[in-house]
């Protein structure tokens, strides 16, 4: 009875049988029996739908013409109900049939066809097909979920990633200066990641002594090792807060030391500077990073500095401090060279002189409408493609009726 | 990306991108890497191809340097305005010897 053991490892096929030959069912119940299947049996086409209802079966094998409704339409139905994700072998019994039947059998959702009377080769082909169809299925269905399961543990993986890179940028940006609480100092910023977050900083702290330091950091790369280690610069310098010269020196001295050390290969261009608002004198380092400008009343020009190597190349590299007059109503603009590496359509960059026609343009309106104009003619600029680098500006105004003695 | 010919402690890399950037930049270095492995104390960077440098490309070139270690030397030729500018601003044309030609920058290693 058993025709082969390894066929019969598998478990039993689930198989609906219609037909209003009671004597064929019988028939066709104990051959299949004898295949690994078991099977329940339905006298016409609403009995077999009653039965679909309430069981799962792997196999329908229903006659052609019964009273009632016939096999074609009871497909029909079926294939109509159960939609087309839900897999149901169906193979057809019939005495003949012209090919046109045959086809209109095929439309409905008939998959193979048994020719009456049965001969058990006949009945052996069609059940190993119908059993592979099966396997194939539920091992596809198998894979599906577990790929669906994988899917969800990746997405939820994604989302927690993002959830954590939105809270960094977060916590990034409330170390950015306040824009309305130094005194006589007027101050205005843009910054922009080109990806979640920065390797870019910029700070203004208030010093004991009225001084305020300021600076701008440019770590190389992008991402997150970049904005680890621009965040670990920031509160760097906000930690040894140096108040003089020689105190500012010596912290980027220290801080440069300490990159270098990291043994990262990471490095930063740094301007840094003091500027005491009530004097307009200040000192400035600028360690590898482009010139900041100076904009007069009647002029805009970059600043001409004896230049520092950056941050973490060299430990024993040395960061002298020049000094600099900021008059009441000029202006110190700090920018990163994602600014004058902003790219238009063309590809073509704004460079140092492209800045400088935009400060120009926009130097007669107050200090925060005048960042706000360059951020405006940057974004213009990049258009939809999106920023390449991390793009950040500091202008910093000592006012020209400051005389209100904060500091 | 890269022509590099050894001449006894010697290295001579010729840069063939146009571009040493964040793209480009960590292939270069390990391709330097693998082919000097420590067998060169002197390098002439020939750079008259490369249009464009980022602060990532500038960072290869320190990693070489220091991979020289304190006896090596380092010279560039033929460095593009954009690229020679970059080297200014941050000191390394105090570092390296920047030259106009490959001649140059063989006189300047002693070659």
């Amino acid at each position: 009875m058993i025709s082969s053991g390894s066929r019969h490892s598998e478990r039993p096929l689930n198989v609906l049988l219609v037909d209003d030959d009671d004597l064929f069912l019988e028939y066709l119940t104990w051959e299949l029996e004898t295949l690994n299947c078991t099977a329940q049996c339905a006298m016409d086409a609403e009995q077999a739908l009653t039965l679909l209802q309430d069981n799962v079966f792997d196999m329908v094998v229903t006659d052609w013409q019964m009273p009632g409704m016939d096999g074609i339409a009871l497909v029909e139905r079926i294939r109509a109900l159960h939609g087309r994700d839900r897999f149901l072998h169906v193979v057809m019994t019939t005495a003949g049939g012209d090919s046109h039947t045959i086809r209109h059998a095929l439309n409905a959702g008939v998959d193979d066809f048994l020719f009456k009377p049965l001969d058990r080769i006949q009945l052996e082909l069609a059940m190993a097909s119908a059993r592979r169809n099966v396997a194939i299925h539920y091992r596809l269905q198998r894979r599906n979920h577990h790929l669906a399961a994988a899917n969800a543990r990746t997405r939820e993986a994604y989302r927690r990633v993002q959830a954590d890179l939105d809270a960094a940028a977060a916590l990034h940006r409330r170390l950015l200066p306040d824009q309305d609480s130094h005194g006589p100092l007027q101050v205005a910023w843009t910054y922009r990641p080109a990806q979640h977050i920065s390797g870019d900083t910029i700070g203004l702290i208030p010093l004991r002594n009225g001084a305020h330091l300021f600076f701008l950091a440019d770590v190389q790369g992008h991402g997150v090792p970049a904005a680890l280690a621009s965040f670990h610069i920031h509160h760097r310098l906000s930690q040894l807060a140096p108040d003089t010269p020689a105190a500012l020196s010596q912290a980027i001295s220290d801080l440069n030391r300490e990159i270098e050390g990291q043994q990262s290969e990471s490095y930063a261009t740094l301007i840094c500077g003091l500027l005491f608002p009530q004097s307009g004198e200040g000192w400035i380092i600028c360690a590898g990073h482009l010139p900041p400008f100076i904009m007069h009343l009647d002029d805009v020009a970059p600043m001409v500095l004896e230049g520092a190597f950056p941050l973490g190349w060299f430990p024993d590299a040395d960061f002298d401090p020049m000094p600099f007059q900021l008059p009441p109503g000029d202006r110190l603009i700090l920018y990163s060279d994602g600014v004058t590496e902003c790219c238009d359509a063309q590809g073509t960059m704004l460079e140092q002189s492209g800045l400088r026609v935009l400060l120009a343009a926009a130097k007669s309106y107050p200090i925060d409408q005048m960042v706000q104009q360059i951020d405006a003619a940057l974004r213009t600029r990049h258009g939809p493609a999106g920023l390449e680098d991390d793009i950040s500006l500091l202008a910093l105004e000592i006012s020209t009726n400051q005389i209100q003695g904060t500091a | 990306m890269t022509i590099i010919t050894l001449d006894g402690d010697l290295a001579i890399i010729k840069v063939t991108a146009a571009r040493l950037d964040a793209a480009a930049g960590p292939a270069f270095k390990a391709d330097i890497q693998a082919q000097l492995n420590g067998r060169a104390k002197r390098v002439l960077l020939d750079m008259g191809d490369v249009s464009f440098m980022d602060s990532t490309g500038l960072g290869v070139l320190v990693s070489l340097l220091k991979m020289l270690g304190k006896d090596g030397a380092l010279a560039v030729a033929g460095a593009q305005p954009s690229v020679r500018r970059l080297f200014e601003l941050t000191r390394l044309d105090t570092v390296f010897s920047l030259t106009n030609s490959v001649d140059s920058a063989r006189a300047v290693l002693g070659d």
